[in-house]
């Protein structure tokens, strides 16, 4: 009788311990799993938190660029209008010499108000969008190439689409970043754009024949403009790719998947 | 092996003191209780042999491990509900713990039980609603690093089997007294198992993990 009993204590307090290690055991699982998922859940977070700022700062972009566009239009374009009509009628009644210098000042003024209504026009988003994406291109390379700063050429290959004003028009802003950073500071003399049109897939390639740069020099450009493409991609469902070292120039791929749904 | 426990006692007690600046708050307290713990526990011997029995220092453990041990729970806890509770349940436990000690079981001849067992279901429960608590706030360090998670699993762990060794104290002193040697072994291993856990709480605990978990 007192054996059984003493068995009975003996199993008991095995069962309590076994439980109360389970039991821990089980808790550490159940605490992991939590861990796992609230750091799922805070990346979620930030990532949309990051996505909704950068959506800001374009809005508030775009808003600022349309109102430099509307100026440059609907101000000093005017302005310029004004002062050639008025340089033309001065150079009907003078001497010779004089009128082939305001002539030839009337000439730079139209030229330069030319080329203010194609800023206006890159600049502004209701232009973009009306435009589409492969001619705005088109007409910015066109601009930049009569400045004889850099060689550019176009290349389109499939059957082009719409990929959405939104889309179209961060795609643009990538190009002109580019545009920008091989114009300041890779010292290029040929920058080569390409745009295929797949079904599922749109590429935009951008690549120039620079100085380059190496992976270090990314990495440290935090919130450069190179960083600003990949983000940019990133918030319309795409990926950007830059692949640069030193001497070998810089190719920038973003791709993007056409049918996908994006908020932005 | 009584000496073991003891030592065991005093080696987290002094590795507390040495780390006691960087300690937060419950653990400061729990390391003025763990020295108060090792002087009662060193003067056991003493009073025995003054008392004949050691029911006295018993029940000034078990009131003296309740306030510090439900105060330490105090700090840990986020919940006001909970705090209120253990708040309440420090007077409530001393007007039991009184009457128990005066009319129920005289704290001169009488090993507390009454009182001991109350206060390790309530430290049962306590443990549960922290593991709960943890389990709602997980910071994002692993959880063998977390002085805490050792604190509470050191309690549960002590808490639990106290009505074990209660019971087999009382079945072999019944049924086998001649083997009673046998279950004060196995408390003192559970008392050191004790120490260890929250030794390894004590090493693992810093200040910066406060503002996460407590």
């Amino acid at each position: 009788m007192k054996d059984d009993g003493i068995n009975l204590v003996v199993i008991a307090a095995s069962l309590l311990l076994a439980l109360l290690v389970c039991s821990v055991v089980y808790f550490v699982v159940l605490y992991r799993n939590k861990q796992l998922k609230n750091k799922k859940e805070q990346e979620e977070l930030e990532a949309n938190f990051r996505q909704e700022l950068l959506k800001t700062q374009l809005e508030v972009q775009e808003e600022t660029l349309n109102y430099i566009s509307s100026e440059i239009h609907d101000n000093i374009t005017q302005i310029l209008s004004f002062v050639k009509l008025t340089l033309g009628s001065i150079a009907s009644g003078i001497e010779e010499g004089k009128k082939t210098k305001i002539i030839e000042t009337r000439e730079l003024v139209a030229q330069t108000i030319t080329d203010l209504r194609d800023l206006s026009k890159s600049l502004s988003f209701e232009h973009i969008a009306s435009q589409g994406l492969i001619r705005t291109i088109e007409k910015e390379v066109e601009r930049v190439n009569k400045s004889g700063l850099i060689e550019i050429s176009l290349e389109q290959e499939g059957n082009s689409y719409s990929l959405g004003e939104q889309r179209e028009l961060v795609l643009f802003r990538i190009f002109q970043e580019t545009l920008n950073n091989t114009l300041k500071h890779a010292g290029a003399k040929h920058l080569k754009i390409m745009l295929q049109y797949d079904t599922d897939l749109f590429i935009l390639t951008l690549k120039d024949d620079g100085s380059g740069f190496s992976a270090e020099t990314l990495e440290n450009k935090s919130g450069s403009g190179l960083r600003n493409i990949e983000n940019r991609a990133s918030l319309i469902g795409g990926t950007a790719t830059i692949d640069s070292s030193p001497g070998k120039g810089c190719n920038i791929k973003v791709v993007l998947n056409p049918l996908k749904q994006q908020l932005y | 092996m009584g000496y073991v426990s003891l030592a065991s006692t005093l080696i987290i007690t002094i590795l507390g003191m040495v780390r006691f600046k960087k300690l937060t708050m419950p653990f400061k307290i729990l390391i003025v209780w763990l020295a108060i713990d090792f002087l009662l526990d060193a003067s056991n011997s003493w009073i025995i042999s003054k008392y004949k029995n050691n029911a006295r220092l018993s029940n000034v453990l078990c009131i003296g491990e309740y306030i510090f041990y439900v105060v330490i729970y105090y700090y840990l806890f986020r919940s006001k509900i909970i705090r209120r509770f253990i708040l309440v349940s420090i007077g409530l436990f001393l007007v039991f713990f009184f009457i128990n000690a005066l009319f129920l079981q005289p704290f001169t001849s009488v090993f507390p039980t009454n009182a001991i067992m109350t206060a390790e279901i309530l430290y049962v429960l306590l443990a549960i609603l922290l593991f709960k608590q943890m389990l709602q706030y997980p910071l994002q360090v692993n959880i063998m690093k977390q002085s805490v998670f050792w604190f509470n699993t050191a309690i549960l762990f002590f808490s639990t089997t106290m009505f074990l060794n209660l019971s087999l104290m009382n079945y072999y002193r019944k049924y086998h007294p001649e083997n009673i040697s046998l279950i004060v072994i196995f408390w003192y291993s559970i008392d050191i198992i004790f120490n260890i856990l929250l030794g390894i709480g004590i090493l693992n605990n810093k200040k910066e993990e406060l503002t996460a978990n407590v």
